[in-house]
Parts: C-alpha cells; structure tokens; sequence
C-alpha cells in the first residue's frame, strides 16, 4: 500500500495505490470512487478492505480523495461537482502512470459511482464501470441531504432548492454551496451518455425498480450493462453520536468477482 | 499546504499526514502536533475537523501528523496482543518519535475527541516531552452545580415539556413506536479496534492531571452538548478538580448547542480558530524537561 499525493503541486490529490499480488497479476487498473460526506466517512474502511481484497486478486487499484475532501486540498466550501469529476479523470490518468497499465475498471460508490458515470462513460480506456448503489437523481440526492440535516421527516424537498436557499449550508458537518446542490440539481444518472460497450454493473444492497430499469435504459444505447442484487444491510448516509464504519463484505466480494469475471481471469 | 504522505511503526505499518508549517517565520522550540483518531473515525477527524485543524496550525507555524491507530483508516492492524489503550499509548509515543525524527521536533500537544483524548491523557501521563493537551469532551465528573443545572434546565425549559408532550401524542397516534428498533447488524462487519469508553475514577484523572500541572503541561478542554450527562456548564472542569492548581494552564471552553462530533459549521470554525489561538500561547520550550528515557529513532524513514 502506498500513500501519495498527486495531481497539481498547488492542489495536490491525496491517494493510495495498492499494487497487485505478485502471484497473481493482472494488466488491470481499478479505480475506487468514494461517496461524500458522512457517507464517506462510513465508507472509508470498507474501501481500504476492498482495495486489499482487489489486489490480491491480481488487480492494481487506487483510491483517492476529493478535491476538498479527505485528505485532498482545499477546503469543502470551495470544491465543486466539476472539479470532482475532473478528479476523477486525473485519479485514472494518476492509476495508469504509477501501475504502469492501459486498461482500467472504476467503481463509485452513492454519489461517487453517479459522478464515476460523468467521469469515464465515454473514455476508451475504462473497459468496466461498477455503479454501487449510485445516486439516480441529484436532486433527490440534495433533498434527502437536506432532510437528514433538519432531521424533519416530512421536510419538504424543495427546501433543499438552490434558487431557494443561497447559502452554504452544512448538511451533517459538510458544507454543501449552492454551486454543488445546482450541479447536483441537474444531474440525472439516466441521462449520463455511456460509451456503446461499455461493460456496465449496477449492484444495489436493496432492491430497486429503478436501479434495475437503467439496465434498459443503459442498454438501448448499446451499453453492456447488468444489474445485481446483494442484499445487505446499512445506511450509508446515517450518523450516530460517534461515527461508525460499514463494511458490507458480500457486496465487495461480489465485485470483485464480476471484475475478475470480466478481465478474464 | 505542505503535506506528505508518511508511514511508520513498529509493530504495525501506521499511516499518516505529515504537515509543515506554512508560516514564513517558525520558531524551532514549538511543540509539534500529534493528532489523535476519535473513536473508530479515521485521521482526517470527524466532519474533516482534524484537516482544518493540521492546515490552521502550519499557517500558525507548527508542524502536525494526523495518524491512524492500528487496525483504523489506512493502517495495518497490530498482529501482538495488546489492549487497544496499550496499543495506543505505544503508537503514540512511536508517533512523537517519528516527528521528533522527521522534523527534530522535542516538545508535542496532543489532541483528541472523546477516545482520541483519553488516549492523550494516557500518553501524556508517561511521556515528558509532551507540553500540550487539547481535548474535546473528555472524561468528565458530575458535581453538585451538575445537578442543580440540569434539573434547573429541565424544569425550567418549555421545549423539554413541549417535546415530551409531542412524544407521547405520536406514540398515542401510533406515528412512533416506544422504543426505537435495534438496528441489525448481522451483516455489517465492524473490523475495527475494540474500546468500551470507561472513565477513570475522579481522584485517578485528578491524579495525572495535578502531574501535568507540575510538568508545566498546557490544556485546551472543550466540551459540547453530546457530553451532557456528565457535563453542563463552563466551570465544572475546574470544580470538578479542586485537588488540582490548574492556575492559568487551563482554558476550558463549553459549546451547549453542539453535539459530540461538532456538525455544525460554526462550532467547526470555532474549535479550529480557539485551537489556532490556544497554539500560540503554548510556552516555547528550548530543552526537554526531563531525561526520560524515550525510543531512540523512529521506525521508518520519509518516503
């Protein structure tokens, strides 16, 4: 496991790139996408597990923080939807430098596989996309955001409007700006144009219609997608007084097995 | 910002953030910053508080490492057969001789929220080259004021009655059930450290901390909301210690509205500013108080 910082020197990325076991080597980059907020806090550990079982399946994987997140630089008020995606992009280009591979795989999580979606749906280089219970609606994402910060169950989502609020609003210790809640406001999961071929996995911890309808939706565009179901259980999104870690371990191995499945070997 | 990505340990590849100071003027007798995972939340700290934190103090001049105990975040966990407090204290003392190593620093603050301060109050009790203690909701103990304000608040405060009303009418009408429901958990792995937060008796922290009086050692003490059953207002920290001489080496500041891991983005700005003030008032100190036999050099070079 190697920590590093990469990116720009004035606004460096903080990441890890966990190499292949030997025995096994795969010509393969895997590239995790973490989900935001207390999410990401949660998810923290579970992605460090992951990371180790994906190398000792041969792959080369590298996970990453946000512009403004994490370890990363820059402060949450400053980041933007934008400049997450373009993370992502960099966090590839960074992944197949430092492994020294062509093809890459990406898996985000929440709204990490949603922006994971934006980030590489249409490069040549990413083979396989692993959608882990992704955000469908951005919108929806920003008003379930919101209705857990007021802790009102019957919060209204328009509450959540950015032409409505203005202000930076801290949503369960994140500042969430109005320039990200726009861009999120926007950002409809089915409507983020995928490469023809693209092999595409969206596997949700709950059954889900509308998780399993974009299998369809992905697929009139050519798209070779296929949808999962690993029932587990947890919130990402829940906060308790002392923060707590999630590691649901049959969706992992699950994933790792549909990319060892589909890297051949 | 000036942050590297560093690993050490002996017994356990430990990660951590390594971060210099920014500041044009550094004055080499400042204590370096040791800062402490709370609970199992890895070293970025909750809600990113610790990031804020490191980033404040290098444009104050000090030099910090954020770090992940064994078995959290990024690192390694121990294969020996420690406690979790024995394993920190340990990771601790090989955390200080890494920076003292790395950056030569002699003298160390440790900071930490609710688990992340006992184990600073643990390290601090047997290491000499710590100078500062900043915790956030630590160990606390009730005194007769205790009581006085919180039955005070209660009886006093329409919201309390307001709010128990609500209750019992959404139970009535059957929105909410009586108890709320355990959470399974049988499909979530927690591969973490195991710590059951116990507080010391009152004469033992009493103890350690008259020892840091006479050490001369610095505090921060923060307490929030999420620590209202044993704590509830400013002056209790001292009150609660009449054994212990705090003097002026105590600062004790008491946040009503915030809950234990300080969501709230002015309570952040708050603790991160009170810190970066709290740090420049930490006497500079040019030698080591004692010569207690310390670890030589750290386990692991920079990367």
């Amino acid at each position: 496991m190697n920590p590093l910082y990469f990116g720009t020197s004035e606004e460096p990325l903080f990441g890890v790139y966990h190499p292949p076991h030997a025995e096994i080597g795969r010509e393969v980059g895997v590239l995790l996408c973490y989900p935001m907020g207390q999410e990401y806090m949660r998810a923290h550990r579970a992605f460090r597990q992951f990371a180790l079982l994906l190398s000792r399946a041969g792959f080369h994987v590298m996970r990453f923080d946000y512009f403004g997140t994490g370890d990363s630089a820059g402060d949450g008020s400053e980041a933007t939807v934008e400049r997450w995606v373009e993370d992502i992009a960099c966090a590839i280009d960074e992944l197949k430098d430092s492994a020294g591979v062509e093809r890459v795989a990406v898996v985000g999580l929440r709204l990490g596989g949603t922006l994971a979606a934006v980030a590489c749906g249409n490069r040549d280089d990413v083979d396989q996309l692993v959608l882990w219970d992704p955000i469908l609606s951005g919108k929806q994402y920003v008003a379930e955001l919101m209705r857990e910060h007021a802790g009102e169950v019957f919060a209204e989502p328009t509450a959540a409007d950015p032409e409505k609020e203005t202000a930076t609003v801290g949503v369960m210790g994140f500042p969430i700006t109005r320039r990200i809640r726009r861009a999120l406001w926007g950002l409809e999961l089915a409507g983020v144009s995928l490469r023809g071929g693209l092999q595409t996995l969206i596997v949700v911890s709950a059954e889900s219609e509308r998780h399993r309808s974009l299998v369809e939706t992905f697929g009139n565009s050519g798209v070779d997608a296929s949808f999962l179901c690993v029932a587990s259980e947890g919130n990402w999104n829940e906060v308790d007084d002392f923060g707590s870690a999630l590691i649901p371990q049959a969706i992992i191995r699950a994933i790792v097995n549909y990319l060892s499945e589909k890297t051949g070997q | 910002v000036k942050e590297q990505a560093i690993q050490f340990g002996k017994s356990a590849m430990l990660s951590g953030i390594l971060a210099d100071p920014t500041a044009e003027e550094v004055d080499d007798g400042r204590p370096a910053f040791i800062l402490l995972n709370s609970g199992i939340l890895h070293r970025v700290g909750s809600c990113r508080l610790h990031v804020r934190l490191a980033r404040a103090l290098s444009r104050q001049g000090f030099t910090s490492l954020r770090f992940d105990f064994s078995g959290m975040g990024d690192s390694e966990t121990r294969r020996d057969n420690l406690s979790f407090e024995d394993a920190c204290r340990s990771e601790v003392r090989e955390a200080m001789d890494f920076v003292a190593s790395a950056r030569g620093a002699r003298h160390f603050v440790l900071l930490g929220l609710c688990s992340g301060a006992d184990m600073a109050h643990l390290a601090a009790a047997e290491d000499d080259r710590v100078a500062g203690l900043m915790f956030i909701d630590p160990w606390a103990y009730r005194t007769r004021r205790y009581w006085f304000t919180h039955y005070a608040q209660r009886v006093f405060k329409a919201d309390v009655w307001k709010n128990w009303a609500r209750i019992r009418v959404r139970r009535m009408l059957g929105e909410i059930s009586a108890r709320r429901p355990a959470q399974s958990t049988e499909s979530v792995t927690y591969d973490v450290p195991k710590y059951v937060r116990e507080f010391p008796s009152r004469e033992t922290v009493a103890r350690d901390l008259a020892g840091f009086m006479r050490r001369d050692i610095r505090m921060l003490v923060v307490f929030t909301a999420g620590m209202v059953d044993h704590y509830n207002h400013a002056s209790q920290y001292r009150r609660s210690f009449p054994e212990v001489d705090f003097s002026d080496r105590l600062q004790v500041e008491f946040l009503p509205t915030s809950d234990h891991i300080i969501t709230n983005l002015a309570h952040q700005e708050f603790v991160v500013r009170r810190v970066a003030e709290w740090a420049a008032t930490v006497p500079v100190r040019t030698s080591p108080r004692s010569t207690t036999p310390q670890d030589t050099a750290a386990t692991a070079a920079l990367r």
